[in-house]
């Protein structure tokens, strides 16, 4: 009988702890989102969004391009997992580090202030520049 | 939509390439949901290690040799768990079935994993990042995508290969990636690792305890859609063969695929494999058995380490040469103890261990797992000088396994009738 108690009140407690985790990420609560990523933390994820670029300019950038995806903010230390998220999502073009100065640059978020690169197209989650 | 059903449905399908396991004396008298979740194992593992090594005889995968593959497998499987259907009579029901209880509190985590998930709340960075970049890479390039694997934008990269493999699979079938099911497949492992615990040890309270505790700690753990559940379902599988099973052919048999699947599905896997021997190795002392258990996660592990050899790709597992920081072992202590708390006092171990001092068997097979593995989280960490964003990022996921390992524990130390023993 104690075993019993002892077993359902641990999972009364953690279902109303997995509930409270749920809440605590952030509403809306029943909204399809977008990304899988979209609620994996109260703030909205850099990589959220890189998943979100990189999903466009898979239709937008031709086939074979070299490609990168960055937060502007980062250089020179440019976090990877968000180029390393666009080898899922592009796997079609050449996803390569920032540094290998690639024919396309993804922002997220921000916008890039490099002169070689010009605007292509603009989103609210980033922007696509292409080289000049 | 039909998309993610297909790729949903594909993992559906693995039971069918396991059905030899039903053969076996023990799973004839599981339930329904045992015997599946084993032959799901199973089927995994099969899945896997057929699209390898047709990669590795350079035959490019597609619908076509992959069902032709399926098809040959299918047969096979069908003819060797015939004698079960005359057995159907005398096959037992794991647990009590008219007690609705357990059931549909295990139904209750099910829809709220389900509801986390699919409202992005529990998924892992690491399917985007790498296991699922791997699938899509492997499933164009209709192998196992050596070039991919060797650029700068694939971490990495000697990860063992079963679950990108499943995922190719998957996308073979649905023609494209779907990353909702891929991250949805988690409640399959969460459901496998629970209905293999209530099959072989006939506890429906503890699966109960593993269910919540597992569901949490992947929710807190960001853990869906990466390779932690599956390695939980086959380290499940291991852990409750060798301590639940008394049909020695059973047992060896389903410890040798679940140790198998593990070593084929994270590095984590390949330790587990060696806490496991070890504990077998002092609880029982049959060292032959032992091995024979072993062979097949050792044979895969070898395969694989030939192959990442062969093509330069080493990374992970060259860790081994990398100098231990014994300086960082306080502060890894002190992290991981704070991560094993879940955000929730250690309430998901505290539960077993209670459990465990009330048991009246001894549980020292599994708990010497839980003992070692714990060890050897510890002891990977500390090869950093430097590892609290490594710990943060990953410690809730990789104690998964101690975790299952102590809810297993805490089973075999109560009282119960086992249907497998």
């Amino acid at each position: 009988m104690t075993r019993k108690f002892l077993i359902y009140a641990t999972a009364a407690i953690l279902a109303v702890a997995l509930v409270r985790q749920f809440y605590y990420l952030g509403g809306p609560y029943f909204v399809v989102p977008e990304t899988i990523q979209d609620h994996v933390a109260k703030k909205r994820y850099p990589s959220r969004d890189a998943i979100v670029m990189a999903r466009r300019a898979a239709l937008l950038i031709p086939r074979g391009a070299t490609v990168t995806v960055l937060l502007p903010s980062q250089a020179p230390n440019y976090d990877p997992t968000l180029y390393f998220t666009a080898t899922g999502l592009m796997p079609r073009h050449r996803v390569v580090p920032p540094g290998a100065k690639p024919q396309y640059i993804i922002t997220v978020q921000e916008p890039l202030d490099d002169p070689s690169y010009t605007v292509q197209n603009e989103f609210h989650e980033g922007t696509i520049y292409v080289k000049r | 939509m039909t998309t993610h059903v297909l790729f949903f449905a594909s993992f559906l399908l693995l039971p069918l390439f396991g059905l030899a396991t039903w053969r076996l004396e023990a799973v004839r008298r599981m339930d329904l949901a045992g015997r599946l979740a084993v032959a799901g194992a199973a089927g995994a593992l099969a899945t896997a290690v057929v699209m390898a090594l047709l990669s590795l005889v350079h035959v490019q995968w597609s619908r076509t040799v992959l069902f032709w593959s399926a098809a040959a497998m299918l047969p096979l499987s069908i003819a060797a768990a015939k004698p079960w259907r005359g057995s159907h009579a005398a096959a037992i029901q794991s647990g009590d079935s008219r007690r609705r209880t357990p059931g549909l509190v295990i139904l209750g985590f099910a829809v709220l994993t389900c509801y986390g998930i699919l409202t992005a709340r529990e998924s892992a960075g690491d399917l985007h990042f790498f296991w699922g970049p791997k699938g899509i890479h492997f499933y164009h390039a209709g192998g196992i995508d050596v070039p991919f694997l060797a650029t700068k934008t694939n971490p990495n990269s000697d990860y063992p290969p079963l679950l990108p493999l499943l995922y190719a699979w998957a996308q073979t079938v649905a023609r494209q990636f779907s990353w909702w099911a891929a991250v949805l497949a988690t409640v399959l492992f969460l459901l496998g690792s629970v209905a293999i615990l209530r099959a072989f040890s006939g506890d429906d309270d503890g699966a109960v305890l593993l269910m919540a505790s597992l569901s949490y700690a992947i929710a807190i753990g960001f853990a869906a859609g990466g390779a932690d559940p599956p390695l939980v379902l086959f380290e499940t599988l291991a852990l409750c063969a060798l301590v639940f099973l008394d049909d020695a052919r059973s047992r060896d048999v389903l410890a040798a695929i679940g140790l198998a699947g593990a070593a084929m599905t994270k590095v984590e896997g390949a330790t587990f494999v060696i806490a496991v021997v070890l504990a077998l190795l002092i609880v029982r002392r049959e060292v032959k058995r032992t091995l024979l258990i072993a062979a097949p996660a050792i044979v895969i592990l070898l395969a694989w380490l030939a192959f990442l050899i062969a093509n330069g790709l080493i990374f992970g597992y060259g860790g081994a040469k990398i100098p231990v920081h014994f300086s960082a072992l306080p502060k890894t202590l002190a992290l991981v103890g704070k991560a094993s708390l879940y955000e929730l006092y250690g309430l998901p171990w505290l539960a077993p261990l209670v459990l465990l001092f009330l048991g009246k068997r001894r549980a020292v097979l599994p708990l010497l797992v839980v003992a070692l593995t714990l060890c050897a989280t510890v002891f990977f960490y500390i090869h950093l000088e430097e590892p609290s964003w490594w710990i943060a990022a990953s410690a809730p996921r990789v104690l998964l396994t101690p975790l299952m390992a102590l809810v297993v524990a805490s089973v075999a130390a109560s009282e119960r009738r086992r249907p497998g023993g």
